[in-house]
């Protein structure tokens, strides 16, 4: 059971496609529009955090009172990572961020959706004011490194969703594998009239 | 495994039990007789030896020996074969305790030959 952070996250660099994966010139054009983004953090976090407080479910994850220091936190996101070389450490901390997710019960769900947001927010700032071939450069690179980002939050937290199942009860990996794929297929059939295709 | 299969043919007559399953530790099925769902049990064999050991590390225990559950129509016996194997004996109400221990040794002492 691999619960070095810095290991897991290497296998998980491994499991992206080579296309898909951010080259010299997309970390230089998100480096190069660092500017760009922390002049856009306010109107980022703003709608962020807008969102996830207008959504009853999305707002119970917040302790009273919390939202200012996770707007710190998310700006800090942003200028960290635009600014950032995106090296082991960089991705190894995504995948710490995992980890943090569990913690503080930001399901998987909710994590995609809001980086759909922010993506959203990023790509339709980047048009409004940047000409056209460059705010498609700066789409094309962010896309990735969001993508990037997200496959490594949500594998962390499946897998040490896992791990900390296992290390609690002392059930190995295998056999956690094991135990679902002897109810995978009644929860298939239980759920087929839901199969469209 | 024919051996195996002998095996626990021997160990469900000789304690009067109802059904009888040999699992790894990863909770596969090595040899069933008389389980429903070879594969779940297997998994739930090995599962209950797993949490079993890990609940006694908390008190400073070395590993558990066995398993014993009673219930209204009769004992769940399951017990260690040795690091990589457990053995799950389901035995009816009238089947005795003391037969069940003595022949469950046997057998996994049966079962560690085949595999030296």
């Amino acid at each position: 059971m691999e619960t070095d952070l810095m290991v897991l996250t290497e296998k998980l660099l491994e499991h992206i496609p080579e296309n898909l994966r951010l080259k010299e010139n997309d970390i230089k054009v998100l480096n190069d529009h660092l500017d760009f983004f922390l002049s856009k953090a306010d109107i980022i976090v703003k709608d962020f955090y807008d969102t996830l407080f207008s959504n009853e479910a999305t707002r119970k994850v917040f302790h009273e009172g919390e939202r200012p220091i996770r707007e710190k936190s998310l700006a800090e996101w942003v200028a960290k990572t635009i600014g950032g070389k995106f090296d082991k450490d960089y991705w190894a901390w995504q995948t710490f961020v995992g980890i943090l997710h569990i913690k503080r019960k930001v399901t998987n769900d909710y994590m995609l959706i809001m980086m759909h947001r922010i993506s959203d927010l990023v790509i339709g700032e980047a048009y409004k004011d940047l000409p056209a071939d460059e705010a498609a450069a700066l789409k094309t690179a962010w896309l990735k490194l969001a993508g990037i980002v997200l496959s490594l939050i949500s594998e962390s937290y499946h897998y040490f969703y896992l791990v900390a199942i296992s290390q609690t009860t002392g059930i190995k990996l295998n056999l956690l594998d094991n135990l679902v794929r002897v109810e995978v297929d009644n929860l298939l059939e239980a759920n087929k009239k839901y199969r469209l295709i | 495994m024919k051996n195996l299969d002998a095996i626990l043919q021997e160990l469900l007559m000789n304690t009067d039990s109802e059904a009888v399953v040999l699992a790894n530790s990863d909770g596969l099925p090595l040899a069933a007789i008389n389980t429903k769902d070879d594969n779940r049990i297997a998994a739930l064999t090995a599962s209950l030896q797993s949490m079993t050991d890990r609940f006694v590390e908390n008190f400073n225990r070395d590993k558990s020996k066995q398993i014993i559950v009673e219930t209204d129509q009769g004992y769940i016996t399951i017990k260690r074969v040795n690091d990589n194997l457990v053995l799950m004996l389901l035995s009816g109400e009238n089947a005795k305790l003391g037969m069940i221990l003595l022949y469950v040794d046997d057998a996994i002492k049966r079962i560690n030959e085949v595999f030296v």
